[in-house]
């Protein structure tokens, strides 16, 4: 892979996609150094105090809608990419809904967890997210009492968060059911009540003792199915889907040398051969996150993103509200008929902000970074270098030259090309419009 | 805004353009129509069809159990519907109601998903084939590739496993205002320029298995629908009054879509929020109650439009639930549950066996009943499908009057 487009690769996966002018810094930089600095995020000042100072003021926790705002401003316009794109990793893995849990201020909470932890060892982010009042409500973890064991989250943190399916018998839900017990939300906080834990001796997963909660956490954390579940779908979320043995086996070394350290396996990952292959290149259907805040991105200018929350809740991903336990599908999942129609729908959307200063603008200039396009050609050619890699299959890119042909105005004639205003504000948007619609710039 | 004659004269460009099967066909106007109805997250059958006379229903749920004042009796005294089911209970006794007790999985799975994709695929393996029941269903019929819209998933969620064919992806959509392309406001002008290349870059017919020819076949699906359903469905105006909620505005679609004559066979439409760990009597009322009230809707429409004789509306959910209420008022992943067949050319009443609360399954009301039966008498008495090659050998019992 040529070193822009490996480093374009790097930054739609372990990031939300490149700004303009980011390549050329990033470049600068080299790949090495790049994903040194994605991964120890602390060298680099996130730029988001101004938003957070708006927590509590004009940004109110406990409107889910503000928690969404939030998230996607700093999805935006962090220069934390890999932070942002680790935590939304892990709201998929761990999956929570506000339909459910109905308290915004939790889910918050609970998301500020995957940004803390989301890069440190597994074992210790379980443990937290076990604890966290989004999760013990959500799967009914606070209402599981000795005399009534209610068995939802010990039988999901094994299904969908650990092990994996095939893993754990019926048996091993129950004792894991009663190893919970007493684990519970007071004033919004976890509390142990001991009163309703059973501490008599439980067998899980071959292991037996009067254990609680956190030994259940514990054994499944340590467990080696889990270190294949999680390096399998960080493989197949940052790198692509269905790696073999061999693929996997970098990541599971990592895993077992560093007792589970997320960020070690990513380094892993991000450096491999694999990472850079030509058949992990285009292979991710973006999500509609990923759709919408790399376009977003890259085109520049300041857009209000309350506004585009319920954009991405109709392409079929509303934060903070998974359609499961499961998180979101994803894959071929994102493509339906009616997704594809929002996806155009938020390209048109997106491509015609155009606010002044102050307002939601996009700036499509901003993809020519300072340097005029002297010709249709050379639009063409630039823009399909910025949004798509330079790649683009010969009868699409003839298409959008015959699209770029069309004259504006229906009974005139094409006239001499001239980049100006009314071009920017017709045509170049417009084509803008069509690149966010092609099925390459669906692909990640 | 765009017309609806420069969208299509936009497709048609690249010979996308669909040929409507419909419009205008008698045999197309008198197309029987299936909409399935998930109850998603595992809807308790035990308070929805209520065994009111059995001491220990009430024993096992101190504080879920429904009162007699929350119940609606039926003729044979020892069973009643949810009271929030007031309008199913009214067509109930006109006959048009079946109630499927003890309806379920052969072998009980508490996993939402792999219940959910055992329903939806109709295979006890769900993972080998994820083609779902009625996709590969509507595949019997000669012209399937061709009509993408002989079957519709309808709400944001996208397109339903049960609808996924084993060739043609079948859309989904969630308004009629979103299936379609549309320009600039600024630029209305741009419009036909726009979609012929929406069109153009989405035509490469080339299957190779990669996302980029997924995608493609997808949006060619999408663009030759949108031209379709812009002809079909501009004259419905709905004749009733509809339930002001999600599940409502999905029913007032297919009922718009029907109207259209489309040539749509099967819907498949999704109510979520059945998963009642906490809090259950409220949470169960408020959806027994939307579901009940959209469909009871979504027939006095179809009746005003002149086609609810050839409208039948079935429901499932994943499983039921435990029979021995948890501590927070609520109940975990059971077994057997219900399932109703609506319509009024439904024979009307109980079918399979009432739920014996003595004979539990590792404290569940087990599935008396499989749950391919039921597909396979709609499949056989309703479609006219032959529903072997669907779903095995389960036989079909009789749930439709004759003729």
């Amino acid at each position: 892979m040529d070193p822009s487009k490996r480093m374009a690769h790097l930054l739609r996966r372990a990031g939300f996609g490149l700004a303009p002018r980011e390549l050329e810094q990033r470049l600068a930089s080299g790949f090495e150094r790049t994903v040194a600095d994605l991964l120890e995020f602390q060298g680099t000042d996130d730029g988001l105090q101004n938003l957070d100072q708006l927590v509590g003021g004009i940004l109110d926790f406990n409107a889910i809608e503000d928690v969404r705002t939030w998230w996607v401003y700093r999805m935006v316009h962090t220069r934390r990419p890999l932070v942002e794109k680790v935590a939304f990793f892990w709201h998929g893995h761990f999956a929570t809904s506000i339909g459910k849990v109905g308290n915004a201020t939790w889910m918050a909470q609970q998301n500020q967890i995957f940004r803390e932890h989301g890069l440190g060892r597994f074992g210790e982010l379980l443990q937290r997210v076990a604890r966290d009042p989004a999760m013990l409500n959500y799967l009914d973890g606070a209402s599981n009492r000795k005399a009534s064991p209610n068995e939802n989250f010990a039988r999901e943190v094994m299904e969908l968060f650990t092990v994996g399916l095939g893993h754990y018998s019926e048996t091993d839900v129950r004792e894991a059911a009663r190893a919970f017990t007493g684990w519970q939300l007071r004033d919004g906080a976890f509390t142990f009540v001991a009163a309703d834990h059973d501490d008599g001796n439980k067998t899980f997963l071959g292991h037996t003792g009067r254990l609680d909660g956190s030994d259940v956490l514990r054994i499944l954390a340590e467990h080696p199915e889990t270190a294949k579940h999680v390096c399998q779908k960080l493989f197949a979320f940052f790198a692509y889907d269905g790696p073999d043995a061999k693929a996997l086996q970098p990541l599971l070394r990592t895993w077992n040398e560093t007792g589970g350290s997320i960020r070690e396996v990513l380094r892993t990952l991000f450096v491999s051969d694999a990472f850079s292959s030509a058949r992990a290149w285009r292979a991710k259907i973006k999500s509609p996150a990923e759709y919408a805040i790399g376009s977003i991105r890259a085109l520049g200018g300041t857009v209000t993103p309350r506004a585009m929350v319920p954009l991405m809740a109709r392409m079929g991903q509303d934060l903070f509200n998974p359609p499961s336990v499961k998180g979101w599908d994803g894959g071929t999942a994102w493509i339906s008929t009616s997704s594809l129609f929002e996806r155009f729908n938020f390209a048109a959307t997106l491509t015609a902000q155009r606010g002044g200063e102050g307002t939601s603008h996009v700036d499509p200039e901003a993809i020519f970074e300072g340097m005029q396009p002297t010709s249709l050609a050379d639009v063409l050619d630039r823009t399909v270098a910025k949004l798509l890699d330079g790649e683009l299959p010969a009868d699409s890119r003839a298409a959008l030259r015959s699209y770029l042909d069309v004259p504006d105005d229906p009974k005139g004639k094409p006239a001499a090309f001239v980049f100006d205003r009314r071009f920017v504000d017709g045509k170049l948007r417009g084509l803008i419009h069509l690149v966010l619609s092609t099925p390459e710039y669906q692909l990640s | 805004m765009l017309t609806r004659r420069e969208l299509i004269q936009g497709t048609a460009a690249t010979g996308l353009a669909l040929s409507l099967p419909g419009t205008g066909l008698g045999a197309v106007e008198r197309q029987r129509v299936l909409v399935v109805v998930q109850l998603a997250g595992g809807n308790d059958g035990l308070n929805t069809v209520v065994p009111l006379t059995d001491p220990r229903y009430r024993v096992a749920r101190p504080s879920v159990a429904l009162s007699q004042a929350e119940v609606l009796p039926l003729p044979r005294g020892d069973l009643g519907f949810h009271a929030s089911l007031a309008r199913l209970h009214a067509l109930f006794a006109q006959g048009q109601v079946a109630v499927i007790q003890g309806v379920g999985l052969p072998k009980p799975d508490r996993s939402h998903f792999e219940s959910t994709a055992i329903w939806q695929t109709a295979r006890l393996e769900p993972h080998r084939d994820p083609s779902g029941w009625l996709g590969r269903a509507l595949e019997q019929r000669a012209d399937a590739v061709r009509q993408p819209l002989m079957a519709l998933g309808i709400g944001p969620a996208g397109s339903s496993p049960t609808l996924v064919g084993t060739r043609a992806p079948y859309p989904s959509l969630s308004s009629l205002d979103a299936f379609a392309v549309q320009p600039d406001r600024r630029f209305p002008q741009d419009g036909p320029a726009l979609n012929r290349a929406v069109a153009a870059v989405n035509a490469d017919p080339r299957e190779d298995g990669s996302p980029a020819a997924y995608i493609r076949r997808v949006a060619r699906t999408a663009l030759g629908a949108s031209a379709a359903l812009a002809d079909a469905t501009h004259d419905y105006r709905s004749m009733v009054e509809y339930p002001k909620n999600g599940f409502a505005d999905q029913l007032r679609l297919v009922a718009q879509l029907c109207s259209g004559a489309l040539g749509t066979l099967a819907f498949h439409v999704t109510l979520g929020g059945f998963d009642t760990h906490a809090n259950q009597k409220r949470q169960q009322a408020t959806l027994l109650q939307q579901l009940a009230e959209g469909v009871a809707a979504l027939f006095e429409d179809a009746a005003a439009h002149g086609f609810a004789d050839r409208l039948v509306v079935m429901t499932y959910s994943e499983f039921g639930r435990r029979v021995k209420e948890n501590a927070s008022g609520g109940t975990d992943h059971g077994s057997g549950s219900v399932s109703f067949v609506i319509g009024p050319a439904v024979q009307g009443g109980l079918y399979g066996k009432p739920p014996d609360l003595g004979t539990l399954a590792d404290g569940d009301v087990p599935a008396t009943l499989d749950f391919r039966a039921v597909y396979a008498s709609v499949l056989q008495g309703w479609l006219g499908f032959k529903p072997g090659p669907v779903v095995g050998n389960t036989p079909p019992f009789q749930l439709f009057r004759a003729g």
